[in-house]
């Protein structure tokens, strides 16, 4: 299977502050990858790139074997830190938008999540909390039948319920024909469902490796690896 | 492109149809009150028009401002749609708004007259109200239309792809550069046009002396071709300016 | 089935070892049928890769085996279920051996510690 997601000498400046000095990356099929990172570490950027919102980047990204671009994002789920509904909308009508838009779309998939998550279809998603909000975005993200599924921060700033049910609907909706890269800087609870680990630091790719690697060599977990490696106090 | 449209019109239904409202209501009073009061006919036609406009900029503006949304927002940035196809949808509302907001200043204007006791064989030269003549002059009003929101969609295009603060000051600025631009283009090739956007040029001719207006006149149009075709290029640029900076130069 | 996982050591290895113990104390029979990868993924919340993972080196061992269009199940030879009891039971001795040697403890004397040790466990 070719690799999904590849990165080649990826740079992106915002002004005067280097976000990702070039990055290369490659994440093959059936993976579930964890981004790790501080924040202002460049994982946003890069998962942003990924997703097509930021056309403007020098060096290459290849979604599948075709550049990022129009096509490349109809291949891919993105979950962004931000809202993906409007103030009009209730849940089933973000359910509707994402259906007219993706044809990959499964919306038996979405009304199992709903229940799943306990999201009320009729509720205005102006009166979500903000646990209830990210699952709706979950809900979105997870319910196309996509091949590469870019998650930033799942589960920060929810509460260990949702939390739980989250990484529970992540491992539920696995395929190995599809990958997920997850961005995040809480460890502990998500590195049980992580293949492989990207660190990044400063924008700079410091270490990509298998999860149980790290256990088998070094006797640590993902969380101390990182504070070993973050930790330059 | 059409379920963009869907989107946009649920987005901005509620201010829509509110403007619209508001404006027959007001427009009810004022031709009330006017009726009532005896006031000067052209005491209500500028009131009138002013109204009307206030209300196309109003709506044309909302469009336009929905166009700025599907920049910003993820959830339409992250569509597998063309950046066209969020213009068109936005220009194909827009025409709805003006094309809705004219037909009931014309419903109005025929009400008016009539209560007046006017007919529209006074003002016009019914001869010279040829389908043809008509037919031109709705698509040189809706051309004009399009040409402005294509230049206020290009200029918020380019303010959102310049991040400095000035950005909004930058997308002004750009609108009415390029309008003049495209005046300044066209004196230079044709001589002096009729308005910003007009390439229609409508002649209400009358027999009198100079100064004043006789009324029947008779209404004759003629399509200019050439500020026309410079026209169409300038907009077919502007699509094309909007389609590179939105694909390759504009971040979230 | 549930289990305390330890983040520091290979997750894989962690289930495996758990299985075993399972299959050696009877939990799960000779023969039984157990979970899909899928299933032990959700229920455990790790990666299914792992999980997958897992299961080939119980079929490795002959811990496991799969029936063609039918799924995984433990195997049916009690031979092998006592072997792996063995080997189990060879790590636990093997590492308090160690240890009691670390305490400075003589061979004779570990013997004679573990007897009365199970006396006292029969008594008392």
């Amino acid at each position: 299977m070719s690799d999904l997601l590849q990165l080649d000498g990826v740079s992106k400046s915002y002004g005067a502050k280097r976000a990702l000095n070039s990055v290369s990356l490659t994440i093959g099929s059936g993976k579930i990858v964890g981004l790790l990172g501080s924040n202002g570490s460049g994982k946003s950027t890069l998962m942003k790139i990924a997703a097509g919102l930021i056309p403007n980047y020098e060096g290459h990204v290849w979604i599948n074997g075709q550049p990022v671009g129009r096509t490349s994002r109809s291949l891919t789920s993105f979950m962004p830190d931000q809202p993906l509904t409007e103030s009009w909308m209730r849940v089933k009508d973000a359910i509707a938008f994402y259906k007219d838009f993706y044809a990959d779309f499964d919306t038996e998939k979405a009304n199992d999540m709903l229940k799943f998550m306990r999201l009320e279809r009729d509720a205005r998603v102006s009166s979500l909390s903000k646990g209830m909000q990210k699952r709706l975005q979950l809900t979105l993200a997870l319910s196309r039948n996509a091949r590469l599924y870019l998650l930033d921060e799942p589960i920060g700033g929810v509460d260990p319920v949702a939390r739980g049910k989250i990484l529970d609907a992540i491992v539920e909706y696995y395929d190995e024909n599809s990958s997920l890269l997850i961005a995040t800087h809480l460890m502990q609870d998500i590195e049980r469902i992580f293949d492989e680990v990207v660190f990044l630091k400063d924008g700079e790719l410091i270490l990509h490796e298998e999860v149980e690697t790290i256990r088998a060599n070094n006797g640590q977990s993902v969380d101390e690896k990182f504070k070993e490696v973050f930790d330059d106090a | 492109m059409l379920k963009l449209l869907k989107y946009d019109w649920k987005h901005s239904a509620a201010f829509l149809l509110g403007v619209l409202a508001i404006v027959v209501i007001m427009q009810a009073a004022l031709t009330i009150t006017a009726l009532a009061r005896d006031w000067d006919e052209i005491v209500v036609y500028a009131l009138g028009t002013m109204i009307y406009s206030l209300a196309a900029i109003l709506t044309v503006g909302q469009c336009c401002k929905n166009y700025d949304l599907s920049l910003r927002d993820y959830h339409r940035r992250l569509l597998p749609t063309y950046p066209l196809q969020s213009v068109g949808a936005v220009m194909i509302l827009s025409l709805l708004c003006v094309a809705v907001i004219s037909i009931i200043a014309l419903i109005h204007n025929f009400i008016y007259f009539d209560s007046m006791g006017r007919e529209l064989a006074d003002i016009v030269d019914l001869e010279s109200l040829s389908l043809s003549n008509v037919l031109s002059i709705t698509a040189s009003y809706l051309w004009s239309v399009a040409t402005l929101v294509i230049t206020v969609l290009a200029a918020v295009t380019i303010s959102r792809s310049i991040h400095a603060k000035m950005r909004v000051w930058i997308g002004i600025f750009s609108f009415f550069t390029l309008g003049m631009l495209l005046s300044w283009i066209e004196n230079v090739l044709f001589g002096s046009v009729d308005g910003m956007f007009g390439i229609v040029s409508v002649q209400m001719t009358s027999t009198a002396a100079e100064g004043t207006i006789q009324l029947p006149a008779s209404l004759q149009t003629e399509i200019a071709a050439g500020p026309l075709l410079v026209e169409v290029v300038f907009a077919a640029a502007l699509l094309y300016l909007i389609h590179y900076l939105v694909s390759k130069k504009i971040d979230i | 089935m549930s289990i305390e996982f330890d983040n520091n050591l290979p997750i894989y290895l962690q289930i495996m070892n758990y299985m075993k113990k399972q299959i050696v104390i009877g939990k799960l029979k000779a023969g039984d049928k157990i979970p899909s990868v899928r299933e032990l993924a959700v229920e455990l919340q790790i990666n299914p890769n792992t999980v997958q993972r897992t299961f080939q080196e119980l079929e490795r061992e002959q811990i496991v085996e799969t029936r063609r269009g039918l799924g995984r199940y433990v195997t049916s030879e009690e031979a092998k279920i006592m072997e792996i009891k063995k080997e189990m039971a060879g790590d636990l001795i093997d590492r308090f051996i160690q240890g009691m040697q670390e305490l400075g403890f003589q061979n004779d004397d570990i013997v004679s510690i573990v007897a009365e040790a199970v006396n006292d466990e029969d008594r008392g």
